[in-house]
């Protein structure tokens, strides 16, 4: 009985394993483990210049999209596209807050800011807003203050960078937690299927 | 498939579409609760769970990438309870990957679990066919539906919201159809498995393969 039994089931058994390997082998070749959804873009100025980097979760870049820098009164004062590797590079030619806003064109966007206070004094001002946030000292500085400054502004950036990416990681923990959410929500709807069904026991 | 969050909240057509898409949502989700059983609640979580998960894996296609959904299947097993199924997804993608967003949860809900009931009631009844490439094509046909459609309607709710949103609608349409194909290809191949070894989630009696069939005689 058992051994006129197993072949069958063997065979659905192997069957059903060699396609679902098929298949699940042909979803791994197509996806990637990244994720893509979310869109960020991150930029800091070196002297005059902006440059900046747009990706996806996950660190895919996003090519060949469109950047729109706008002044704080939200004019457009530059604009440019990021290359194959996802970077850019916009020069400032105001002394502005520069709020750097990716569109890729299918409902993705990002934005991020780059302070007025990290571009250099040569460049003329836009708005007597943003000249309130200047400190008085700016020009003062002798070179090699500006130098040691020029270094730690890098080193900051890199650091905001490194933190911005440490954040956007989803975690297992989030996978796990929001599974865990989802069982928790069928446990409840349980317990009120629960009580209809003792109510109506109760009616009978 | 979502639409990305801030997008329509930011005009006045844009919060109509939303608040419209928030209230059929709601609707669709109070009868999908009323249909639930005590059957229905485990396929319910497990399948949201599916759901959620399964937005991790991307599929690159063109300049940006998709990712599986599953509409199509949680139709067929769930029916009207995948509205409740797939807003519960949404809503922790939405807290925990930051997917979507919370504005936006009632219409992606819609574009979403909308597809997924129209599946339930163009396949549901054929996906139990004793025949197992007809099964696969049911499936395949019912995974493909729910994604064009869902891409439709986002479209169409762009296109709603305002004309300078159509231009989005339509590139994120184009970018479905390749999807479609590869949500069918997946879609086709579980409901194929299920059918054999748990036909009782379709409602449908035990798919067995004609070779196989000729084995027990």
């Amino acid at each position: 009985m058992v051994e006129d039994l197993l072949p069958s089931h063997r065979g659905i058994a192997v069957g059903l394993a060699r396609r679902w390997l098929l298949a699940l082998s042909g979803a791994m070749l197509l996806a990637t483990p990244a994720l893509a959804h979310q869109l960020y873009v991150f930029a800091h100025a070196r002297g005059s210049m902006i440059q900046g980097e747009a990706y996806f979760r996950g660190k895919i870049p996003a090519r060949n999209v469109k950047v729109t820098a706008l002044d704080p009164a939200g004019r457009i004062i530059g604009q440019t596209r990021t290359d194959e590797q996802g970077k850019f590079t916009l020069e400032a030619k105001y002394r502005c807050g520069h709020r750097l806003i990716v569109d890729t064109g299918d409902g993705h966007g990002a934005e991020c800011t780059v302070a007025a206070g990290q571009l250099p004094d040569s460049l003329p001002t836009r708005s007597p807003a943003t000249h309130a946030h200047l400190s008085p000292n700016e020009g003062r500085r002798s070179p090699a203050d500006n130098q040691q400054l020029e270094v730690i502004r890098a080193e900051v950036a890199a650091l905001r960078d490194e933190l911005k990416q440490y954040e956007q990681r989803t975690r297992i923990r989030d996978v796990l937690g929001g599974i865990g959410y989802i069982f928790g929500l069928s446990g409840i709807v349980f317990y009120f299927l629960g009580v209809r069904r003792k109510r109506s026991n109760r009616s009978a | 498939m979502h639409i990305y969050e801030g997008i329509l909240a930011g005009t006045a057509h844009g919060r109509e579409v939303l608040l419209a898409g928030a209230a059929i949502s709601a609707a669709g989700t109070a009868l999908g609760l009323f249909k639930l059983d005590y059957e229905r609640v485990p396929r319910a979580a497990v399948l949201s769970s599916a759901f959620f998960v399964v937005s991790l894996i991307h599929v690159p296609l063109g300049p940006t990438s998709e990712h599986l959904v599953l509409c199509g299947l949680m139709g067929l097993i769930l029916g009207w309870a995948a509205f409740p199924a797939i807003l519960i997804a949404l809503l922790l993608q939405a807290v925990f990957f930051s997917f979507g967003g919370l504005t936006t949860l009632g219409l992606n809900t819609l574009i979403m679990a909308l597809p997924a009931v129209v599946c339930y009631y163009l396949f549901g009844r054929a996906v139990r066919s004793g025949n197992e490439a007809a099964v696969f094509a049911v499936g395949f046909a019912a995974g493909a539906t729910a994604v064009l459609l869902g891409a439709a309607l986002n479209a169409g709710s762009l296109t709603l919201a305002g004309k300078h949103f159509r231009e989005i609608g339509m590139v994120v349409a184009a970018l479905h159809v390749p999807l479609a194909g590869i949500e069918g290809l997946v879609t086709g191949s579980v409901v194929v498995l299920l059918r054999k070894v748990r036909p009782e989630l379709l409602d449908a009696p035990l798919l067995v393969s004609a070779g196989q069939e000729i084995g027990h005689g």
